[in-house]
């Protein structure tokens, strides 16, 4: 009796493991997609995001990191934003922009040159490009090299479900290190800003070798409300620059970001390099985007200088923690649905839901108390299916393969 | 007795604590848009407001139109001022929630909030967007300003001309200017086809020195000029300028029409367009018989790409 109760857990077990691959596969061909909007608008959404949006409490500002906003300026303009902000000694400046050609404004291009070359410390963006046929990155764009002669090169990749730049995208991922085909290594942009203010920082992160790590994001720039925390990082505009707006201290030993913010500071119409991420006061559903591409480097930076990284689980870890929770599930159930047949839907269903919202809170209090990014969705899912699916093992393949289960269903004269 | 000594060591820490702590500056400015100022504790003027400057309690911050200020308090949290208005930085303090909420009182509010949400039904109030563009009536920037779109400028003083369009029924003209935080600060209504713009005026002083000048018609608002930059160059902008400028004045007075067309030829040779033109309209004003002058004129428009004039091409 004992043996075999702790066989129909196991069996139990398997079952549900496999009603899980099952719907795995169905959903894969997405052949319910028609009929579930709400699902596609959830399609997108972590519970991680919901904790980023509403619920991190208030992170205080980091004065380590500097923005500046090239706006709609023309090279020459440019040139001038970088004299200007370079000659009170930066840890590092770092160029959010490629500068893919040379243009019919031939001094504008030589202004920008001589400005890139008295820059002590540059670091300018490249992308990597991938190539789906051999599954490697094979090619790097850069800026045109008359411009990249003096400066440091880090790509500028965020992991993104975009197809192309211009497409809408969110942001809560980035690689790190890039690998190229023919063996050189790319540093994510905000890596390598941070390696310049803090190199056993950035070493020390590097050192997690992970290929995609979580931003784990600080806050925004003037976004007027697009997220709760909307002034986070020192953003000085175009006008700020040329007209002297500023404390030149605030730019001393500092990491100064040029990038788009928009054609002005606080810019709520330009599209252009904007991203959505988890802080977006819009969680869920059709939102506006919140914050631009430098920005979100900023976030990174400040995350490598403060050490305050986000830790995963690996793949396995999530699968051996959902089969764990799921095999003790079945434990009990087997034993209610044995024990006490009569209040079996009852209960299960009780224990269901205090499961589901003690795990919602237990990936809340780990992502708060422990900067853990929690996913538990396959975890989620085995203990919704558990109750219903063990009915089924029980009332079902099990009955199917006993010849009492078989006789009893195909026997007329029980009606 | 060793109570005594504990309570005592424990009181002189949390004061030295709030005395180290209550050093420094109460808020620093992350961001700053919108031509704000600061009025320092005990000073009689208030100053404008820059990124990165620090703010102390007994001090006011004066947020103007449309501002948007980024302010980070000692503790690191921050804080923005988007009203209008004076505010004094110990006011502001108060505003700052320094507190830390536990995670469950944190989830609690934020269940308590989604609860209490109320869906707005009333369609009237869902009416505020079009889904249109807005467009002059006849195409845009049908008013040609006689400047490139972007100007630097040295003198005390501008003459602004430009073109009316075809079929005015009235030659009045609204010219509006604004600052770079797209606040009018001048407006001046005029039957006639140029402005004298004057950069020590009250109203036009300006800290960054840049300004956005726009023409339009007074019986048709959508009847407009483009927008056009105009930067008062000061400090090591200015002074490359000066030199030359010095000696000119040390060999030719600036009256008299004629002295006028050669600093006209100064300002040009330098790229300070506007200037050239002040000086040649000065020069057509005092001597409006000498039709050369005119042509001198043209001929500096032309130069530069604002106008071309068909009738001097047959």
């Amino acid at each position: 009796m004992f043996r075999r109760f702790w066989l129909d857990v196991i069996l139990g077990t398997i079952f549900i493991l496999a009603l899980m691959g099952l719907f795995a596969s169905i959903t894969a061909f997405k052949v319910f997609d028609i009929m579930d909007p709400i699902g596609d608008a959830f399609s997108d959404m972590e519970f991680t995001d919901v904790y980023y949006s509403q619920l991190l409490d208030d992170p205080v500002a980091d004065q380590d990191v500097v923005l500046v906003n090239i706006g709609a300026e023309s090279r020459a303009g440019i040139a001038m934003l970088i004299d200007s902000i370079s000659q009170h000694n930066p840890a590092v400046i770092g160029m959010d922009t490629f500068f893919d050609f040379p243009k019919e404004d031939t001094l504008g291009d030589l202004m920008l040159m001589e400005a890139f070359g008295r820059v002590e410390n540059f670091v300018l963006v490249t992308q990597p490009i991938y190539n789906m046929e051999t599954d490697e990155f094979d090619s790097l764009r850069t800026s045109w090299p008359m411009f990249t002669w003096n400066s440091d090169s880090a790509h500028a990749v965020l992991v993104t479900d975009a197809g192309v730049q211009e497409d809408l995208k969110m942001c809560r991922e980035f690689t790190p290190l890039l690998k190229l085909e023919d063996g050189t290594e790319q540093q994510a942009f905000g890596v390598k800003l941070a390696s310049y203010f803090a190199p056993e920082k950035a070493k020390k992160f590097l050192e997690r070798d992970n290929f995609v790590e979580v931003i784990n994001y600080r806050g925004n720039v003037l976004d007027y409300g697009a997220t709760k925390f909307g002034t986070k990082f020192a953003a000085l505009d175009v006008y700020d620059v040329f007209g002297g707006n500023y404390v030149p201290e605030m730019i001393e030993g500092k990491v100064v970001i040029f990038c788009y913010l928009g054609n002005y500071l606080g810019d709520r119409e330009s599209l252009e390099d904007k991203y959505f991420t988890p802080l977006n006061e819009t969680y869920i559903g059709r939102a506006f985007p919140d914050m631009y591409g430098g920005v979100v480097h900023a976030n990174i930076v400040s995350m490598i200088l403060n050490e305050d990284y986000i830790y995963q689980l690996s793949e396995t870890q999530k699968w051996l923690l959902a089969i764990t929770i799921l095999f003790f599930n079945i434990m009990i159930f087997s034993w209610i649905y044995k024990k006490l047949p009569k209040w079996y839907d009852g209960l299960t269903k009780l224990m269901q839901l205090a499961q589901l919202l003690a795990f919602i809170y237990i990936m809340i209090y780990a992502m708060d108390f422990y900067s853990l990014k929690l996913d538990l969705n396959y975890t989620l899912i085995a203990v919704a299916l558990s109750g219903d699916g063990l009915e089924v093992f029980f009332g079902v393949v099990k009955n199917v393969l006993s010849r009492e289960g078989r006789r009893e269903l195909f026997k007329v004269s029980r009606l | 007795m060793r109570k005594v000594v504990l309570s005592t060591v424990t009181l002189l820490f949390v004061f030295a604590s709030g005395v180290v702590y209550g050093q420094g500056y109460t808020f620093r400015v992350l961001a700053n848009k919108g031509q704000n100022q600061v009025k320092r504790a005990g000073a009689t003027a208030a100053i404008a407001l820059k990124t990165g400057a620090t703010l102390n309690a007994g001090d006011e911050l004066i947020a103007s139109q449309g501002a948007y200020i980024g302010l980070m308090h000692k503790t690191g949290k921050t804080l923005e001022v988007r009203t209008p208005g004076t505010q004094k930085v110990s006011d502001l303090e108060k505003k700052v929630n320094t507190k830390t909420a536990s995670v469950s009182e944190r989830y609690g509010q934020f269940l308590a909030k989604k609860m209490n949400e109320k869906e707005n039904t009333n369609y009237r109030s869902k009416l505020n967007a079009t889904g249109a563009v807005s467009r002059a009536l006849a195409g845009d920037e049908q008013i040609q300003v006689l400047l490139p779109n972007q100007v630097n400028v040295i003198g005390d003083n501008a003459i602004v001309t430009w073109d009316s369009p075809e079929g005015m029924e009235s030659n009045a003209f609204i010219v509006t200017v604004k600052n770079i935080f797209d606040e009018e600060i001048y407006k001046e209504e005029t039957t006639s086809n140029s402005i004298n713009l004057d950069f020590n005026a009250e109203q036009m002083k300006n800290d960054e020195g840049l300004y956005i000048l726009t023409v339009r018609a007074k019986e048709n608002m959508d009847v407009k000029s483009g927008d056009i930059g105009i930067k008062r160059l000061k400090g090591a902008d200015a002074s490359q300028y000066q030199e030359g400028l010095t000696a000119l004045q040390s060999e030719v007075p600036e009256e008299g029409s004629l002295s006028k067309i050669i600093y006209a030829s100064f300002y040009e040779e330098n790229g300070l367009i506007l200037d050239a033109l002040t000086k040649m309209e000065e020069a057509i004003r005092l001597s409006p018989e000498v039709s050369d002058f005119e042509e001198l004129r043209k001929d500096i428009l032309e130069r530069n790409g604002i106008k071309l004039f068909s009738e001097r091409d047959q």
